[in-house]
């Protein structure tokens, strides 16, 4: 198999990966690192509902912005990612196979004080009380993604 | 390659179980998708089982075409949450039959563990554990292959019969497709202000409890009886937009506790309304159809599911499907089976003992094809542990309760008082009696 015929994007393997990831530093007292990967795995994870929906994805795998769609579209990190979602649903393909697995994951609000910036911050800067609710809505969007193999849309 | 179709891909998948006898500590259970795709699922890391068995698990996987989802296993390792999906409750002991040879005869059947991911259905195969629901008054659900039997009529005439007898009855309608009960029941300035539609709009966004109290009103037909009918209608006064709710009703629904199906949500729809109302039984209209709200009502609410039936050989393949679908989940079968009772609608009146006894026989002949267990063949400790009532048992599942075709009930307005064209009393009695008596000893008998 040719390196143009296997993307390197699999936000399914990815939210994984950050999952468990994130789950060893909880683990290991990591606390810091471990909170911003359970919201990198968040985002994985609804992209790649999105992507199982139709949404597009150009010739890496990553999520494209849908036609006649302006702006960044589903192109964001969390929290600005569940915005996105709520804002654009009627622009997804297969709105009703998103809308089941999407149902499934209704604590995505709780990740509102997540950042991709966390990543440069102090560790007392962070919001270390937020980080068991970001692991909740981890859970919930892992035990989605679940859902999404079991039923073969993954 | 040989073209694998969805009849014939769970057969060649439990074939291969059974052929390829994996070992007994690592079960190996089938999954079906969404698509009808299957897989083999092993509860096991794929390091710890047998490389050899895992190939040919693999090889047979592939051997059912368009039919197979992918070709991979899944195992433990192929889940965040693997202990979720190897017990989830929708794992069922499935009887998988292989069918016929070319000489017509029989070659036996094979069980497996399967998980079936369905798009709807999900609740014919999730009976209500009756025994530890909390108390409730009597439930009764109406239900019928088709549409035009007489269905709604008998109900309104069942729940007369009760209110008659002093019970306080309240009406679900749970037809939404076809909303109805209003119509019959409710002439139009006593039709209340929301309908079940309003409900599961409203409870979609948390705030079920809102229309709650503007959903019931009281049938005049309950006027001249002991204690009074309520109903609960699928449609709303003044409705405007029901196909706009129509067309979100059914959809999952987030939560805390998970995404809430329908069934659960008619199910604590319906708790709310008998703590809202108290009655001593209620009567739930259900869909024509083996569609989800049906199987919502029968599984998942029934303490008596009364099937109607009119003799016709669509009635009996109908009621075949769904029997058989309970047949090969033994611990469904044997959930569901005690609940159901036919109802014969539209019994001709001419040739009538002849035409009863035929449709008797037939009746007997599919229930203990399908959910009646085998008789033993010897008295042996199995005696008195198996469930097959005989022929002539007038309490069994199978036992038609009968209904005359009556011309006085086609267009019917139960509204309509006796002098003003409408049917007396023993006109009522004549056609609709047996039910109504049948009725209310179940209502007795079998309370809750």
């Amino acid at each position: 198999m040719t390196a143009a015929a296997v993307k390197p994007v699999n936000y399914q393997e990815a939210a994984r990966r950050h999952f468990e990831d994130a789950s060893l530093l909880l683990c290991n007292t990591r606390y810091s690192n471990a909170g911003q990967l359970f919201g990198i795995s968040v985002e994985c994870g609804i992209k790649a509902i999105l992507v199982c929906s139709g949404v597009p994805v150009d010739e890496s795998g990553s999520i494209d912005r849908p036609a006649n769609v302006k702006g960044k579209a589903f192109r964001e990190h969390m929290p600005d990612l569940t915005t996105a979602v709520q804002n654009l649903a009627h622009v997804i393909p297969d709105n009703r196979k998103a809308t089941t697995y999407l149902s499934a994951m209704p604590n995505q609000t709780l990740l509102s004080d997540w950042s991709m910036e966390h990543r440069y911050w102090t560790d007392s800067a962070l919001p270390s009380a937020s980080q068991i609710w970001w692991q909740k809505a981890a859970s919930e969007v892992l035990a989605a993604l679940d859902q999404a193999v079991a039923n073969g849309d993954l | 390659m040989v073209t694998v179709l969805f009849n014939d891909a769970l057969r060649l998948a439990a074939a291969a179980i059974r052929e390829i006898d994996p070992p007994q500590d690592t079960p190996v259970g089938v999954v079906r998708d969404l698509y009808g795709r299957l897989r083999f699922a092993i509860d096991c890391s794929q390091a710890d089982f047998d490389a050899d068995v895992r190939e040919r698990l693999e090889a047979a996987q592939a051997q059912l075409g368009l039919h197979a989802a992918g070709k991979d296993l899944l195992f433990r390792d192929s889940f965040s949450f693997p202990a979720d999906f190897f017990s989830h409750p929708d794992w069922h002991r499935t009887t998988v039959p292989f069918g016929v040879d070319e000489d017509g005869v029989t070659l036996g059947e094979f069980e497996i563990r399967l998980l079936d991911r369905q798009v709807t259905g999900h609740d014919w195969l999730k009976p209500a554990d009756l025994a530890s629901a909390k108390a409730h008054p009597h439930r009764i659900v109406f239900f019928g292959l088709k549409g035009g039997v007489g269905r709604s009529t008998a109900l309104s005439m069942v729940a007369w019969g009760l209110a008659r007898a002093g019970k306080q009855v309240l009406l679900v309608d749970f037809d939404l497709e076809s909303p109805g009960l209003s119509g019959l029941l409710l002439p139009a300035d006593r039709i209340a202000e929301f309908g079940v539609m309003d409900w599961l709009v409203e409870d979609s966004v948390g705030q079920g409890d809102k229309v709650l109290k503007g959903m019931v009103s009281t049938s005049p037909l309950g006027e001249t009886t002991e204690k009074a009918i309520k109903v609960a209608a699928a449609m709303g006064q003044r409705e405007s937009d029901y196909l706009s709710k129509l067309a979100r009703a059914y959809g999952d629904i987030p939560s805390q506790n998970g995404p809430q199906k329908l069934g659960e949500r008619l199910h604590r729809m319906v708790e709310a309304l008998e703590e809202q109302e108290k009655p001593d039984v209620v009567l739930i209209d259900s869909r024509a159809g083996l569609h989800d709200l049906a199987a919502a009502a029968i599984a998942g609410l029934a303490d008596t599911a009364l099937l109607f039936a009119t003799g016709g050989a669509q009635t009996w393949l109908g009621y075949q499907q769904l029997f058989v679908h309970w047949q090969r989940r033994p611990d469904v079968a044997r959930h569901v089976r005690e609940r159901l009772a036919l109802v014969r609608a539209l019994t001709p009146k001419s040739d009538r003992e002849n035409g009863v006894k035929a449709f008797q026989q037939k009746a007997y002949a599919l229930f203990a094809e399908t959910l009646y267990d085998s008789i033993p063949d010897e008295a042996s400790e199995l005696e008195g542990s198996y469930f097959h009532p005989i022929e002539t048992d007038e309490s069994a599942p199978h036992f038609p309760i009968l209904i005359d075709w009556d011309e006085r009930f086609q267009e019917f307005d139960p509204n309509l008082r006796p002098e003003s064209g409408g049917v007396r009393e023993a006109q009522i009695d004549a056609t609709f009696g047996a039910l109504i008596n049948w009725v209310n000893e179940r209502t007795q008998v079998v309370g809750s």
